[in-house]
């Protein structure tokens, strides 16, 4: 190994607080300590680490708290140190780990799964939405065979806490609510609507036909997959939403 | 200006300087689309545009449309004793056909190793093997880019034992030998010689004029003993008499101001940058004057 890589090496090391000579490798230079000069980078490690973290998860921040965040943020990053050049991806495993690290208050993981979603959709890939005005020319022949995608931000989450009304709370900077278990676990969906990231719970039924377009089924077969009495009104209703929201995109083999 | 230095001015190797310009900030969205700003050029940091689409590359593209851009990225870790990250440097020439940049600059510095990122601008000790890399790395960079890179001289806090060289020797044997160009930080020599406690002027005296691209102006933060590189304050009165007789020795060079903290509005980085206008002029007028 080279001088240059094995002080490199050194450095790190330190940065990460493992085992190292990093101190023997520096200059006296008068003024400050070797000590107090090389703290400088640990220090300001960790301060950019963590305000990347609060940066992708404000709402787990603001549910958590400065203190309790800062230490959560801590443990994790010492053992994730970041590896790549950008920090987007930095925090992508944070909301399971936290899951882990609260096994009891599952509305923390929650609340920071729903946080990087959003994140995620706000510099996400774009794609042209269809409108209402390209449907209005479809012929017959076009409803039977279109193929539409989802936007590709769009993701699906499960909460099994009232997630949502905590994240509208502190949005609105109101004191939360208590956290409620739901009688049965709920679905939200992510995405990107012009430039802002949106979410919103859907029910199963509707989740199942978005399911079913995004995985490429032909508009028509996924229609008839709906087996409810109404399914014309209620696919009718859930179109045009889809469509006010920016969710659906032509894919490639469309008419 | 020394007589070497005006020698060397007339074989400049920079492109005509652009003019006066800021940091691309997500703060300035608004009022840069709202009305057209008395600014030159823009400085985006590329590694914010490496992303797939969405609001960030969606202003990007409106503002290119008004203002032209130099890409001034802090990932390419030129110094780190490992090959160029491919990756990295096919997103950042990716970036480069959309925009079609001035130039394009990073630091004299590395920022991680061995798949191990700090995420910090850490300072090269100036050894011969560090020029040796950087000489190698920053000509590979360069053949993939097709044109000369802009790198920057980094604020540091520490110093390495093995370093024998002055950063300002250093620096300059680099450049020449990697035939790059700089981008002179003079916020970082200024707080990197109180740190270090060097004069400042030694640092100046020694750059190559033929290859100053350009200049970055900013604020740092006060502590009791040293100084730190925040961008999070206006530009102090001693980095703007060191930007005064930097345009005395270099001439009329492309200039911004970095805020990347505490970000006021528009107008008041508008305002400071007129002051580097000003200096800029007046250093001119009296070149012209004597000469």
């Amino acid at each position: 190994m080279s001088a240059l890589a094995s002080l490199q090496t050194q450095f790190i090391d330190y940065l990460h607080d493992r085992p190292n000579d990093f101190l023997s490798t520096l200059a006296d230079a008068g003024g400050l300590a070797k000590a107090a000069r090389a703290h400088i980078y640990f220090n300001a490690y960790r301060v950019r680490l963590i305000d990347t973290l609060k940066d992708s998860f404000d709402k787990t921040w603001a549910w958590l708290g400065d203190e309790r965040f800062e230490s959560t943020a801590l443990a994790w990053v010492a053992d994730h140190p970041p590896s790549q050049f950008s920090l987007r991806p930095f925090g992508r495993t944070f909301a399971d780990w936290l899951g882990a690290a609260w096994p009891d208050d599952p509305e923390v993981s929650e609340l920071a799964r729903l946080d990087w979603a959003m994140r995620q959709a706000f510099d996400g890939a774009d794609a042209e939405p269809v409108t209402g005005a390209t449907l209005a020319d479809f012929g017959d022949d076009d409803w039977a065979q279109v193929v539409f995608r989802l936007h590709p931000t769009a993701q699906w989450l499960l909460v099994t806490r009232n997630t949502l009304d905590l994240w509208h709370a502190m949005d609105r900077s109101d004191a939360p609510p208590q956290v409620d278990v739901l009688a049965r676990p709920g679905r939200l969906l992510v995405w990107r609507k012009g430039f802002q990231p949106h979410f919103r719970s859907i029910d199963d039924d509707e989740a199942a036909m978005l399911e079913a377009v995004a995985s490429g089924t032909p508009f028509a077969a996924a229609c008839e997959s709906v087996t409810a009495e109404d399914a014309r009104t209620l696919i009718g209703g859930w179109l045009a939403r889809w469509l006010d929201d920016g969710l659906l995109v032509v894919s490639a083999n469309a008419p | 200006m020394s007589p070497a230095d005006k020698t060397a001015s007339m074989n400049k190797l920079t492109r005509e300087s652009p003019g006066f310009g800021l940091g691309l900030r997500p703060a300035h969205y608004a009022a840069l689309l709202e009305q057209r700003a008395p600014l030159d050029w823009l400085e985006i940091i590329s590694e914010n545009f490496m992303v797939d689409g969405g609001k960030p590359m969606a202003m990007l593209d409106r503002l290119r449309a008004d203002y032209p851009m130099a890409m001034h990225g802090v990932a390419l870790s030129i110094g780190s004793d490992e090959p160029v990250d491919r990756h990295y440097l096919a997103r950042l020439k990716r970036l480069a056909e959309r925009i079609d940049p001035l130039w394009i600059s990073d630091h004299l510095c590395w920022t991680g190793f061995n798949g191990r990122n700090s995420h910090d601008l850490l300072p090269l000790p100036y050894t011969e093997e560090s020029a040796r890399l950087l000489v190698r790395k920053i000509g590979q960079v360069q053949h993939e880019l097709g044109r000369r890179l802009v790198l920057e001289n980094v604020s540091s806090y520490l110093g390495y034992g093995m370093s024998d060289a002055t950063e300002w020797d250093f620096i300059r044997a680099v450049a020449d030998e990697a035939d790059c160009l700089l981008l002179l930080d003079v916020n970082n020599i200024y707080v990197s010689s109180v740190n270090h406690g060097f004069d400042a002027l030694d640092f100046l005296h020694a750059m190559p004029a033929n290859r100053i691209q350009q200049i970055h102006l900013a604020g740092h933060s006060t502590h009791d003993d040293h100084l730190v590189d925040t961008h999070d304050h206006p530009v102090c009165e001693e980095v703007w008499a060191l930007y005064d007789i930097a345009c005395g020795m270099f001439g009329n060079v492309a200039t911004m101001i970095e805020r990347d903290d505490h970000i006021p509005e528009l107008p008041e980085l508008l305002h400071e940058l007129d002051r580097a206008r000003r200096i800029a002029i007046r250093a001119e007028t009296f070149e012209r004057a004597v000469a």
